[in-house]
């Protein structure tokens, strides 16, 4: 993960991280949150802060013509947040199927770096399997690969 | 209701690029959130883990 990407900022919790988009739309803060919801899973959310009204959200297209560099840091985020709690397991959903299916395509993008450090799992018709590219799934699980005892 | 932070560990965390800032807030009891967490628990419920995930698990 040593694309272009935004500085970003974590709280002391680790688990609420934020960083700025720049570009011709202005500043836009976004905000990457995990949520733990059982044993070693979190959900993780991530969305466009409003500043004037507080709201957060994922569906708001910012055309800020950084979508790669923004997918930058989101991914810096997991690898960082991953790093930190070895044993989380993410899981990721948009707010909508569009929004899944962004977060699918970045994946499958950067799906062999991301497949070397993770294990990745897709649900397609209620049922967990081993991500693959180009199937459509609802929502998606990683967890980080164990360290080889010996390198 | 979020169950209760994991601590981390800081000298994991001084290993990463994230910048520690007091500036940034807790989002955990935002509603954008906590709704995200609820679908994320209740799709869990419903459809488990990956099998590979869920023999760790126990």
């Amino acid at each position: 993960m040593k694309q272009d990407r935004y500085p970003y900022y974590a709280a002391k919790s680790f688990f609420d991280f934020e960083f700025e988009s720049l570009g011709p739309n202005g500043r836009i803060r976004k905000i990457a949150t995990f949520i733990q919801i059982n044993q070693d899973i979190f959900s993780f959310g991530f969305g466009d802060l409003d500043e004037r009204t507080g709201e957060i959200s994922d569906t708001v297209i910012s055309n800020n013509g950084d979508g790669p560099k923004v997918l930058n840091t989101v991914g810096a985020i997991i690898f960082d947040f991953t790093a930190v709690f070895r044993e989380a397991r993410i899981y990721v959903e948009g707010s909508t199927p569009s929004r899944t299916r962004w977060y699918q395509m970045n994946l499958t993008a950067f799906y062999e770096e991301i497949n070397n450090s993770f294990m990745i799992y897709g649900n397609r018709n209620n049922k967990w399997e081993p991500f693959q590219s180009g199937v459509n799934y609802m929502a998606f699980l990683g967890q980080r690969r164990p360290i080889p005892l010996y390198q | 209701m979020p169950l209760k932070r994991k601590q981390p560990k800081k000298s994991a965390i001084a290993k990463t690029s994230a910048i520690l800032s007091d500036q940034v807030a807790s989002y955990e009891n935002h509603p954008f959130f906590v709704k995200k967490a609820e679908r994320a628990k209740a799709f869990i419920e419903a459809h488990g883990l990956p099998k590979d995930l869920e023999k760790k698990h126990k």
